[in-house]
Protein backbone atom coordinates (compact mmCIF):
# COMPACT_ATOMS: atom_id res chain seq x y z
CA UNK A 1 0.00 0.00 0.00
CA UNK A 2 1.44 3.09 -0.98
CA UNK A 3 1.42 6.24 1.31
CA UNK A 4 -1.67 8.86 1.48
CA UNK A 5 -1.56 10.83 -1.32
CA UNK A 6 0.40 9.35 -3.82
CA UNK A 7 -2.23 8.81 -6.13
CA UNK A 8 -4.64 11.44 -7.07
CA UNK A 9 -7.82 11.33 -9.19
CA UNK A 10 -6.37 12.54 -12.31
CA UNK A 11 -4.08 9.28 -12.40
CA UNK A 12 -6.78 7.72 -13.17
CA UNK A 13 -6.98 6.83 -16.67
CA UNK A 14 -10.21 5.49 -18.77
CA UNK A 15 -7.76 2.57 -19.00
CA UNK A 16 -8.26 1.65 -15.84
CA UNK A 17 -11.25 2.18 -15.16
CA UNK A 18 -11.86 -0.55 -18.00
CA UNK A 19 -9.23 -3.01 -16.38
CA UNK A 20 -11.37 -2.10 -12.68
CA UNK A 21 -14.04 -2.98 -14.42
CA UNK A 22 -13.04 -6.30 -15.50
CA UNK A 23 -11.93 -7.32 -12.24
CA UNK A 24 -8.30 -5.88 -12.74
CA UNK A 25 -7.46 -6.07 -8.87
CA UNK A 26 -4.77 -3.65 -9.64
CA UNK A 27 -6.45 -1.31 -11.20
CA UNK A 28 -9.07 -1.34 -8.72
CA UNK A 29 -6.88 -0.52 -5.60
CA UNK A 30 -5.52 2.44 -8.02
CA UNK A 31 -9.22 3.78 -7.70
CA UNK A 32 -9.79 2.98 -4.01
CA UNK A 33 -6.07 5.13 -3.11
CA UNK A 34 -6.85 8.00 -5.55
CA UNK A 35 -11.08 8.11 -4.16
CA UNK A 36 -10.67 7.26 -0.27
CA UNK A 37 -9.76 10.52 1.41
CA UNK A 38 -12.74 12.21 -0.97
CA UNK A 39 -15.20 8.77 0.48
CA UNK A 40 -13.83 9.07 3.92
CA UNK A 41 -14.36 12.59 4.31
CA UNK A 42 -18.32 12.88 3.34
CA UNK A 43 -18.95 9.63 5.68
CA UNK A 44 -16.96 10.98 8.33
CA UNK A 45 -18.81 14.31 8.02
CA UNK A 46 -22.54 13.12 7.22
CA UNK A 47 -21.98 10.34 10.20
CA UNK A 48 -19.37 11.38 12.57
CA UNK A 49 -18.23 8.14 13.68
CA UNK A 50 -15.32 6.67 13.07
CA UNK A 51 -16.21 2.98 12.74
CA UNK A 52 -19.73 3.97 10.99
CA UNK A 53 -17.38 5.61 8.61
CA UNK A 54 -14.91 2.75 7.90
CA UNK A 55 -18.27 0.39 7.31
CA UNK A 56 -19.31 3.13 4.35
CA UNK A 57 -16.03 3.63 3.10
CA UNK A 58 -16.24 -0.50 2.46
CA UNK A 59 -19.95 -0.76 1.41
CA UNK A 60 -19.04 2.33 -1.26
CA UNK A 61 -15.69 0.80 -2.89
CA UNK A 62 -17.60 -2.63 -3.04
CA UNK A 63 -20.75 -0.79 -4.73
CA UNK A 64 -18.00 0.90 -6.84
CA UNK A 65 -16.79 -2.66 -7.82
CA UNK A 66 -19.58 -4.21 -8.53
CA UNK A 67 -20.95 -1.52 -10.68
CA UNK A 68 -17.80 -0.33 -12.76
CA UNK A 69 -18.76 -2.13 -15.75
CA UNK A 70 -21.99 -0.05 -16.03
CA UNK A 71 -20.24 3.48 -15.93
CA UNK A 72 -20.75 5.02 -19.56
CA UNK A 73 -17.94 7.80 -18.85
CA UNK A 74 -21.01 9.94 -19.18
CA UNK A 75 -20.20 12.28 -15.89
CA UNK A 76 -16.55 12.05 -14.06
CA UNK A 77 -16.07 9.23 -12.00
CA UNK A 78 -15.40 11.57 -9.28
CA UNK A 79 -19.14 12.72 -9.77
CA UNK A 80 -20.25 9.29 -10.16
CA UNK A 81 -17.86 7.88 -6.51
CA UNK A 82 -19.18 11.20 -4.43
CA UNK A 83 -23.08 10.10 -5.22
CA UNK A 84 -22.20 6.74 -3.93
CA UNK A 85 -20.66 8.22 -1.13
CA UNK A 86 -23.33 10.73 0.01
CA UNK A 87 -25.65 8.02 -0.48
CA UNK A 88 -24.54 5.57 1.54
CA UNK A 89 -23.61 7.72 4.06
CA UNK A 90 -26.99 9.31 4.17
CA UNK A 91 -28.95 5.51 4.34
CA UNK A 92 -26.32 4.98 6.92
CA UNK A 93 -27.17 8.12 8.82
CA UNK A 94 -31.18 7.59 9.06
CA UNK A 95 -30.65 3.76 9.93
CA UNK A 96 -28.45 4.64 12.92
CA UNK A 97 -29.64 8.15 13.77
CA UNK A 98 -29.95 8.93 17.65
CA UNK A 99 -32.15 11.68 18.94
CA UNK A 100 -29.68 13.70 20.87
CA UNK A 101 -30.00 17.46 22.37
CA UNK A 102 -28.20 19.87 19.70
CA UNK A 103 -28.51 22.71 21.45
CA UNK A 104 -26.67 20.90 24.66
CA UNK A 105 -23.85 19.61 22.37
CA UNK A 106 -23.58 23.14 20.60
CA UNK A 107 -23.28 25.19 24.00
CA UNK A 108 -20.52 22.45 25.66
CA UNK A 109 -18.65 23.36 22.05
CA UNK A 110 -18.74 27.07 22.48
CA UNK A 111 -18.25 26.91 26.29
CA UNK A 112 -14.94 24.33 26.09
CA UNK A 113 -12.83 25.02 28.72
CA UNK A 114 -10.23 27.35 28.61
CA UNK A 115 -7.10 26.13 28.42
CA UNK A 116 -3.38 26.92 29.23
CA UNK A 117 -1.45 28.68 26.68
CA UNK A 118 0.54 26.02 25.43
CA UNK A 119 -2.49 23.46 24.60
CA UNK A 120 -4.76 26.75 23.34
CA UNK A 121 -3.94 25.98 19.84
CA UNK A 122 -5.02 22.52 19.90
CA UNK A 123 -8.14 22.98 22.07
CA UNK A 124 -8.66 25.81 19.83
CA UNK A 125 -8.87 23.27 17.13
CA UNK A 126 -10.71 20.65 18.44
CA UNK A 127 -13.71 23.33 19.95
CA UNK A 128 -13.84 24.49 16.31
CA UNK A 129 -13.74 20.91 15.03
CA UNK A 130 -16.70 20.03 17.48
CA UNK A 131 -18.99 23.42 16.45
CA UNK A 132 -18.56 21.96 12.76
CA UNK A 133 -20.20 18.91 13.77
CA UNK A 134 -23.06 20.27 15.95
CA UNK A 135 -23.69 22.38 13.36
CA UNK A 136 -24.13 19.63 10.69
CA UNK A 137 -25.66 16.98 13.29
CA UNK A 138 -28.54 20.29 13.24
CA UNK A 139 -29.72 19.37 9.87
CA UNK A 140 -31.29 16.27 8.21
CA UNK A 141 -28.57 13.83 6.72
CA UNK A 142 -29.68 14.97 2.84
CA UNK A 143 -29.33 19.10 4.29
CA UNK A 144 -26.16 17.81 5.63
CA UNK A 145 -24.85 16.64 2.78
CA UNK A 146 -25.53 19.46 0.30
CA UNK A 147 -23.73 21.58 2.72
CA UNK A 148 -20.85 19.25 2.83
CA UNK A 149 -20.41 19.36 -0.93
CA UNK A 150 -20.61 23.21 -0.51
CA UNK A 151 -18.87 24.26 2.72
CA UNK A 152 -16.58 22.09 3.24
CA UNK A 153 -15.71 20.03 -0.70
CA UNK A 154 -16.20 23.41 -2.42
CA UNK A 155 -18.59 21.90 -5.53
CA UNK A 156 -20.87 24.33 -6.77
CA UNK A 157 -24.64 24.66 -6.94
CA UNK A 158 -24.30 22.73 -10.23
CA UNK A 159 -21.85 20.07 -9.45
CA UNK A 160 -24.09 19.35 -6.22
CA UNK A 161 -27.12 18.67 -8.40
CA UNK A 162 -25.71 16.61 -11.01
CA UNK A 163 -23.66 14.40 -8.12
CA UNK A 164 -26.98 13.81 -6.47
CA UNK A 165 -28.51 13.84 -9.05
CA UNK A 166 -31.38 16.18 -8.25
CA UNK A 167 -32.74 19.79 -9.44
CA UNK A 168 -30.20 22.58 -8.78
CA UNK A 169 -33.25 24.48 -7.09
CA UNK A 170 -33.36 21.58 -4.49
CA UNK A 171 -30.03 22.06 -3.52
CA UNK A 172 -30.71 25.54 -3.24
CA UNK A 173 -33.31 25.31 -0.72
CA UNK A 174 -31.70 22.15 1.18
CA UNK A 175 -29.03 24.83 1.69
CA UNK A 176 -31.50 27.65 3.14
CA UNK A 177 -32.88 25.55 4.94
CA UNK A 178 -30.23 23.96 6.99
CA UNK A 179 -28.56 27.56 7.37
CA UNK A 180 -31.89 28.66 8.74
CA UNK A 181 -31.74 25.74 11.50
CA UNK A 182 -27.94 26.74 12.30
CA UNK A 183 -29.49 30.20 12.79
CA UNK A 184 -32.22 29.20 14.53
CA UNK A 185 -29.71 26.41 16.96
CA UNK A 186 -27.42 29.84 18.00
CA UNK A 187 -30.59 31.73 18.90
CA UNK A 188 -31.63 29.16 21.05
CA UNK A 189 -28.60 28.95 22.58
CA UNK A 190 -28.26 32.65 23.65
CA UNK A 191 -32.06 32.03 24.69
CA UNK A 192 -30.80 29.36 26.86
CA UNK A 193 -27.65 31.08 28.16
CA UNK A 194 -29.63 34.14 29.22
CA UNK B 1 -37.00 43.18 -3.55
CA UNK B 2 -37.95 42.97 -0.56
CA UNK B 3 -35.92 42.35 2.37
CA UNK B 4 -37.74 38.58 3.08
CA UNK B 5 -36.60 37.90 -0.24
CA UNK B 6 -33.09 39.43 0.05
CA UNK B 7 -32.43 37.69 2.97
CA UNK B 8 -33.32 33.99 0.91
CA UNK B 9 -30.34 34.99 -1.34
CA UNK B 10 -28.10 36.51 1.19
CA UNK B 11 -28.66 32.42 2.77
CA UNK B 12 -27.63 31.05 -0.55
CA UNK B 13 -26.52 32.38 -3.50
CA UNK B 14 -25.14 35.26 -2.17
CA UNK B 15 -22.96 33.68 0.58
CA UNK B 16 -21.71 31.11 -2.11
CA UNK B 17 -21.15 33.22 -4.97
CA UNK B 18 -23.25 31.94 -7.28
CA UNK B 19 -25.18 35.12 -8.31
CA UNK B 20 -24.82 36.65 -11.73
CA UNK B 21 -22.60 40.41 -11.33
CA UNK B 22 -26.19 42.14 -12.31
CA UNK B 23 -27.84 40.48 -9.51
CA UNK B 24 -25.17 40.85 -6.75
CA UNK B 25 -25.07 44.68 -7.47
CA UNK B 26 -28.61 45.09 -6.66
CA UNK B 27 -28.12 43.00 -3.76
CA UNK B 28 -24.29 44.96 -2.41
CA UNK B 29 -26.85 48.10 -3.65
CA UNK B 30 -29.86 47.55 -0.99
CA UNK B 31 -26.98 46.22 1.74
CA UNK B 32 -26.01 49.53 1.34
CA UNK B 33 -29.14 51.13 2.57
CA UNK B 34 -30.71 48.29 4.82
CA UNK B 35 -29.45 48.10 8.52
CA UNK B 36 -31.58 44.93 9.05
CA UNK B 37 -30.04 43.18 5.94
CA UNK B 38 -26.56 43.72 7.10
CA UNK B 39 -26.80 42.18 10.58
CA UNK B 40 -28.81 39.39 9.15
CA UNK B 41 -25.76 38.88 6.54
CA UNK B 42 -23.13 39.47 9.23
CA UNK B 43 -24.73 36.89 11.19
CA UNK B 44 -25.14 34.27 8.72
CA UNK B 45 -21.50 34.20 7.88
CA UNK B 46 -20.49 34.24 11.52
CA UNK B 47 -22.59 30.51 12.38
CA UNK B 48 -22.92 28.95 8.85
CA UNK B 49 -20.08 29.96 6.76
CA UNK B 50 -17.41 31.11 8.54
CA UNK B 51 -17.27 27.91 10.82
CA UNK B 52 -16.91 25.86 7.56
CA UNK B 53 -14.55 27.71 5.97
CA UNK B 54 -11.51 27.21 8.42
CA UNK B 55 -12.41 23.44 8.51
CA UNK B 56 -10.19 20.79 7.25
CA UNK B 57 -11.44 17.54 5.11
CA UNK B 58 -10.75 14.87 7.58
CA UNK B 59 -9.78 11.29 6.50
CA UNK B 60 -9.27 7.86 8.41
CA UNK B 61 -5.88 6.90 9.31
CA UNK B 62 -3.80 4.94 7.25
CA UNK B 63 -3.95 2.08 9.02
CA UNK B 64 -7.87 2.34 8.34
CA UNK B 65 -7.27 2.53 4.72
CA UNK B 66 -4.55 -0.39 4.61
CA UNK B 67 -7.85 -2.70 6.86
CA UNK B 68 -10.46 -1.41 4.76
CA UNK B 69 -8.28 -2.67 1.80
CA UNK B 70 -7.86 -5.59 2.92
CA UNK B 71 -11.42 -6.91 3.88
CA UNK B 72 -12.54 -5.44 -0.03
CA UNK B 73 -10.19 -7.46 -1.37
CA UNK B 74 -10.86 -10.54 0.55
CA UNK B 75 -14.64 -9.80 0.03
CA UNK B 76 -13.78 -9.68 -3.76
CA UNK B 77 -12.02 -13.13 -3.90
CA UNK B 78 -14.31 -14.94 -2.04
CA UNK B 79 -17.49 -13.66 -4.90
CA UNK B 80 -15.02 -15.20 -7.59
CA UNK B 81 -15.90 -18.49 -8.74
CA UNK B 82 -13.83 -20.90 -6.98
CA UNK B 83 -11.56 -23.84 -9.30
CA UNK B 84 -12.46 -27.12 -8.25
CA UNK B 85 -10.17 -29.57 -7.03
CA UNK B 86 -9.26 -32.41 -10.01
CA UNK B 87 -11.40 -35.36 -9.23
CA UNK B 88 -11.19 -38.53 -11.84
CA UNK B 89 -15.05 -39.49 -10.79
CA UNK B 90 -16.44 -36.32 -11.23
CA UNK B 91 -14.31 -35.65 -14.65
CA UNK B 92 -15.17 -39.07 -16.04
CA UNK B 93 -19.35 -38.17 -15.04
CA UNK B 94 -18.62 -34.49 -16.53
CA UNK B 95 -16.96 -36.10 -19.81
CA UNK B 96 -19.76 -38.79 -20.11
CA UNK B 97 -22.65 -36.09 -19.47
CA UNK B 98 -21.61 -33.64 -21.87
CA UNK B 99 -21.08 -36.63 -24.39
CA UNK B 100 -24.74 -37.75 -23.92
CA UNK B 101 -26.10 -34.99 -23.10
CA UNK B 102 -24.64 -32.46 -25.53
CA UNK B 103 -26.47 -33.09 -29.47
CA UNK B 104 -23.49 -33.70 -32.26
CA UNK B 105 -24.42 -32.68 -35.34
CA UNK B 106 -23.08 -35.60 -37.35
CA UNK B 107 -25.02 -37.99 -34.66
CA UNK B 108 -28.26 -35.94 -35.25
CA UNK B 109 -27.90 -35.73 -38.59
CA UNK B 110 -27.29 -39.64 -39.66
CA UNK B 111 -30.06 -40.80 -37.03
CA UNK B 112 -32.66 -38.34 -39.64
CA UNK B 113 -31.10 -39.88 -42.61
CA UNK B 114 -31.98 -43.28 -41.07
CA UNK B 115 -35.55 -42.58 -40.16
CA UNK B 116 -36.37 -41.20 -43.22
CA UNK B 117 -35.47 -43.90 -45.15
CA UNK B 118 -37.22 -46.41 -43.45
CA UNK B 119 -40.21 -44.14 -44.00
CA UNK B 120 -39.56 -43.99 -47.40
CA UNK B 121 -39.38 -48.18 -47.61
CA UNK B 122 -42.45 -48.37 -45.56
CA UNK B 123 -44.63 -45.88 -46.96
CA UNK B 124 -43.61 -46.81 -50.58
CA UNK B 125 -45.80 -50.20 -51.42
CA UNK B 126 -48.91 -48.89 -49.47
CA UNK B 127 -48.62 -45.52 -52.05
CA UNK B 128 -48.56 -47.99 -55.29
CA UNK B 129 -51.85 -50.28 -54.13
CA UNK B 130 -54.74 -49.46 -55.97
CA UNK B 131 -57.49 -49.11 -53.45
CA UNK B 132 -60.59 -51.72 -55.14
CA UNK B 133 -63.88 -50.86 -53.82
CA UNK B 134 -67.09 -53.42 -53.60
CA UNK B 135 -69.66 -53.23 -56.51
CA UNK B 136 -72.73 -50.99 -55.27
CA UNK B 137 -75.49 -53.05 -56.90
CA UNK B 138 -77.71 -50.43 -58.36
CA UNK B 139 -81.45 -49.67 -57.34
CA UNK B 140 -83.18 -50.12 -60.68
CA UNK B 141 -85.45 -47.17 -62.03
CA UNK B 142 -89.11 -48.08 -60.78
CA UNK B 143 -88.04 -50.72 -57.94
CA UNK B 144 -88.76 -49.95 -54.03
CA UNK B 145 -85.92 -50.09 -51.16
CA UNK B 146 -87.69 -53.58 -50.00
CA UNK B 147 -87.88 -54.94 -53.72
CA UNK B 148 -83.73 -54.15 -53.33
CA UNK B 149 -83.22 -56.02 -50.40
CA UNK B 150 -85.02 -58.92 -50.95
CA UNK B 151 -83.12 -58.90 -54.41
CA UNK B 152 -79.54 -58.77 -52.59
CA UNK B 153 -80.79 -61.33 -50.06
CA UNK B 154 -81.34 -64.06 -52.78
CA UNK B 155 -78.52 -63.36 -54.34
CA UNK B 156 -76.39 -63.68 -51.40
CA UNK B 157 -78.29 -66.93 -50.80
CA UNK B 158 -77.32 -68.10 -54.65
CA UNK B 159 -73.84 -67.00 -53.71
CA UNK B 160 -73.95 -69.47 -50.38
CA UNK B 161 -74.38 -72.42 -52.71
CA UNK B 162 -71.81 -71.80 -55.33
CA UNK B 163 -69.30 -73.60 -56.47
CA UNK B 164 -66.01 -73.48 -54.46
CA UNK B 165 -63.80 -75.14 -57.38
CA UNK B 166 -61.61 -77.53 -55.70
CA UNK B 167 -62.16 -81.22 -54.71
CA UNK B 168 -61.56 -81.01 -51.42
CA UNK B 169 -64.32 -78.72 -51.14
CA UNK B 170 -66.60 -81.18 -52.99
CA UNK B 171 -65.24 -84.28 -50.93
CA UNK B 172 -66.60 -82.53 -48.17
CA UNK B 173 -69.91 -81.09 -49.08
Amino acid sequence: MADKGELTMQDISREIISRAAQGDLNAFETIYKAYFNIVTNVALRVVNRLEDAEDIAQEVFMNIYHNLKNFRFESSLKTWIYRAAVNTAINHSKKTSRHRDRTVEYTEALNAPNPGEDARQKIDAQSHEKIVQTLLNAVSPEQRACIVLRSIEGLSYQEIAATLNIPINTVRSRIKRARETMLALRKEVISHEM
Amino acid sequence: MKCERIQEILLTDYLDKELNPAIAKQIDEHLANCLKCREFLFEVRQISAQPFLETKKLSLPLESQEKIWLKIKKQIEAERPQSVAFNPLLDFISTFKSFVLTPRPAFVLSAVAVIALMAVVYLKPFNNQEIVCPQVPEIESGETYSDYVAKELFVSQTDDNGDYGTAIEEYFL
